[in-house]
């Protein structure tokens, strides 16, 4: 039988007990990433062969129990109920025993095959700490191995006791009962009832039990529908109540502290130290990086690095993509004749793939630095210390790395949202992250600015602008989160792990996992978009004006380039993008745009570098250069438009959708069309209504 | 112990000290946070450290046994705490002077 000859091993155990470093010294480089189905939770998948079997490794999210509270617990606790794996390999930090074993208890209630493994054990040596394995053994009654993850001691053992468990070479032993008598007849009594197969014969009974009594919200909607329940029901109350009552505590609480009395005790009888406990250099790390005075600077610092390296260091790569893409457009350009084809191709498909690459150096960048910050543990600090303010909006401390992100680029900042692991605060930050004013925003407000605004002011203005997009990205995350996502959010209750050198191995991978979902999902979408928003921009020609041009182009062939120029700029009003413009104009006539002003804005959907450039074709009649200045100079002269415009436009530029690419990441991010339909209309609705209302206002005072 | 433990009164681990163990008696936080509680080891029976609050005033982070996690003072006064006097020192590393100021209390 080949699947015999199959061994499903699911690898559980906290956060930071060194579970990844464990799966990749068993599963090397054999290793499928994804999502668990239904969540954003990263599913990490191994398969290799031992003596002969297939071994099949599943890493479950690390987690600190199997509640149902959380997506990453619920995922670890369904994989084990519902896919049964045939083990279960519950990695534990062996210099943090009494943490890790909590878990322990827990997946000794769901009796499954268990085999313990004691990572870190290097470090329990050099504490001069022993544990007493055997004894270990028999007090948990699970299979136990001390292993090193970062030594490789123990993982050869490892691998030879899964087949020996799988091939019945090693006896394993009965679970030993974690609880007191009084609640362990508790728990038969219920066991019983539960057993008698009219609830779910498929989930084991004694969990179920102990699931009841600590009244799991979910165990209990899972059986109530099933007939058994009503006999099960008043035996579950009457339990709780005598609980309750003999122990003035609530029965989860009071499982948990028996949960805890017994780790306690099986570590008096297991663990010997000889050795007085020394502060740990975590302890001395936080000490300044957690210092009252020192802590916020070093943290600002911290940031600003992240910061500059995304974007300054960012700015080279992307440098030498663009001209990349330039160069095969020029060769192309040399090798293919005048067609439709060819223009598809050049300003259509190249630049689009362009537009997709040229953001990679920034995630890529940013990406390393936020697994730096995960894998060294310096983000729980990142929490620790900027929560307060985070929290005066609803949010979590985790939040702030993707909003200052925003600043530089939105697309790479929603992905930074990953961080957060609770939905609400992820979108709800997602939802604030593009009224962080992008790079590309920046060239639009100079050219405004310099066009309607004294040189005097002009740095107030820009510093306005950009702080009342903080401000309204702030209160978009506290009006998400005090609307759809009221309860939910991530508690503060979170480890401060030790700091740990980082394996360049795994953050390369994670970076480069990344950055590969971002091409395939939001790389298509953008293509797709660029490609559609040439073609609107492009056709369809007006052949009056285009013949005109060929005769002039005739006539003259010296100005061909400035010819050329002339009819893209005659030939806009004409094209699909300029008709929108033209139709949309009753709609934007109260914020003081005309249909010009909406071409720019329609082809900056696509992205906001475009905005320039395309008012740079509009205004390119009778001006040769169309250098910043002169644009601006053509705005400035324009008789339709007032500094009134100027700042309504900036207004609407700082706060609409930030481009194409924002957009099919938001989907990707949210994984949901309810929240990406919101997106789009919500920074729309809002973009309408501040020009609107600096419109109207600036008209009214003058402007 | 326990004399010394009743001869204070019990409070919420929001209003206590840097540097003072405590003993954890109520945890009466509920749904997630009350979860996120338990699994991490804020169980009645527990023994903490307050090791420092965080540079703006809040959260706090305390220390069970080797274990270091922070809470907001929001959630830690949903956590009813019976003060067991001052840490022990741990053995401290040498340091120049400089380098002590830097230290937390316990």
């Amino acid at each position: 039988m080949a699947t015999a000859k199959t061994i499903h091993v699911a690898l559980a155990g906290n956060p930071n007990s060194g579970k990844t470093s464990v799966f990749n010294c068993l599963a090397g480089a054999n290793q499928r990433v994804g999502n668990f189905s239904g969540v954003t939770v990263e599913k990490v998948e191994g398969s290799f062969q031992h003596r002969g079997y297939t071994i099949r490794l599943v890493d479950l999210p690390g987690t600190y129990s199997l509640s149902p509270y959380s997506p990453e617990e619920k995922v670890a606790r369904d994989y084990i109920l519902f896919q049964k794996p045939d083990m279960v390999v519950n990695v534990v930090d062996a210099t943090n025993l009494e943490r890790n074993l909590v878990l322990t208890t827990q997946l000794m209630d769901l009796e499954v095959e268990l085999l313990v493994v004691l990572n870190m054990y290097d470090e329990v040596e050099k504490q001069k700490t022993t544990i007493d394995i055997e004894q270990f053994e028999h007090l948990f009654g699970a299979h136990t191995i001390p292993v090193s993850a970062v030594t490789k001691f123990g993982i050869r053992e490892l691998l030879d006791h899964i087949v020996d468990i799988k091939s019945g070479a090693i006896d394993t032993k009965k679970y030993k009962h974690t609880y007191t008598d009084r609640t362990e007849e508790h728990i038969r009594r219920i066991t019983e009832l539960v057993g008698d197969r009219t609830l779910r014969p498929e989930l084991p009974d004694r969990w179920l039990a102990i699931k009841l009594i600590e009244n799991d919200p979910d165990v209990i909607s899972l059986l109530q529908r099933s007939s058994g329940w009503e006999k099960v029901r008043p035996a579950m109350e009457s339990i709780r109540a005598d609980i309750q009552k003999s122990n003035r505590m609530e029965p989860d609480i009071y499982l948990m502290e028996e949960r805890s009395a017994f780790i306690r005790g099986a570590l008096q009888e297991t663990v010997r130290n000889t050795e007085a406990e020394a502060e740990t250099l975590t302890e001395k790390i936080d000490n300044i990086l957690l210092h009252r005075v020192l802590g916020l600077p070093l943290f600002l610092f911290f940031m600003y690095l992240i910061f500059q390296l995304t974007f300054r260091l960012g700015e080279y790569p992307m440098h030498w993509i663009e001209s990349f893409f330039h160069m095969i457009s020029q060769a192309l350009s040399a090798v293919i004749p005048d067609s439709i084809v060819k223009s598809v191709l050049l300003d259509g498909v190249i630049a689009g793939v362009g537009g997709v690459l040229v953001f990679l150096p920034n995630i890529l960048i940013l990406f390393l630095c936020i697994s730096v910050l995960e894998a060294t543990g310096y983000m729980a600090r990142v929490a620790f210390v900027i929560d307060k303010l985070m929290h005066r909006i609803g949010l979590h401390g985790k939040s702030f790395i993707p909003m200052i992100t925003g600043f530089g680029c939105t697309v790479p900042a929603l992905m930074a949202a990953r961080t957060l692991r609770n939905r609400g605060d992820r979108i709800a930050t997602m939802m604030a992250v593009p009224f962080f004013s992008c790079g590309a925003k920046l060239p639009v407000y100079t050219v405004i600015i310099s066009a309607f605004f004294a040189p005097g002011i002009a740095g107030n203005v820009l510093f306005g602008i950009y702080l009342f997009g903080v401000l309204i990205g702030l209160i978009s995350a506290k009006l998400m989160k005090s609307t759809a996502f009221r309860d939910e959010s991530e508690p503060f209750v979170m480890e401060l792990p030790p700091y740990r050198k980082p394996s360049a191995r795994s953050m390369f991978k994670q970076t480069g996992f990344r950055a590969w979902m971002y091409i395939r999902k939001a790389g298509t979408v953008i293509l797709a978009a660029s490609i559609i928003i040439w073609f609107a921009g492009t056709y369809p020609k007006n052949q009056d004006v285009h013949r005109r041009y060929e005769q002039l182009r005739q006539e003259q062939p010296a100005d061909i380039a400035k010819l050329d120029r002339l009819e893209n700029a005659e030939q806009l009003p004409y094209s699909v993008a300029g008709r929108i413009g033209k139709f949309l104009e009753p709609l934007t006539r109260p914020l003081g745009f005309d249909w010009r002003l909406n071409i720019a804005l329609v082809n900056g959907l696509a992205a906001k570098e475009i905005v320039v450039s395309t008012m740079g074709t509009i205004y390119a009649i009778g001006d040769t250069e169309s250098d910043p200045s002169s644009l601006a100079e053509s705005l400035r002269n324009d008789p339709a438009y007032s500094p009134a415009t100027g700042l309504a436009f900036m207004v609407f530029v700082l706060l609409y959708i930030p481009c194409m690419a924002s957009v099919a990441v938001f989907s990707r991010e949210s994984n949901s069309k309810k929240w990406t339909v919101i997106f789009v209309s919500y920074t729309l609705v809002v973009a309408w209504i501040f020009s609107f209302l600096v419109y109207q206002g600036a008209s009214l005072l003058g402007m | 112990m326990r004399t010394e433990a009743l001869k204070n009164e019990p409070l919420p681990l929001s209003d206590a000290v840097i540097g003072m163990r405590y003993l954890v008696t109520v945890v009466s936080a509920q749904g997630v946070i009350r979860q996120r509680m338990l699994d991490m080891g804020l169980v009645p029976g527990a023994r903490l450290v307050v090791v420092r609050f965080a540079p703006l005033g809040d959260p706090i982070e305390i220390r069970i046994n080797r274990f270091f996690m922070s809470l907001r003072k929001e959630e830690a006064r949903q956590v009813e705490v019976l003060p067991l006097g001052p840490c022990p020192r741990r053995e401290q590393a040498t340091g120049t002077g400089f380098m002590r100021r830097f230290r937390g209390n316990c």
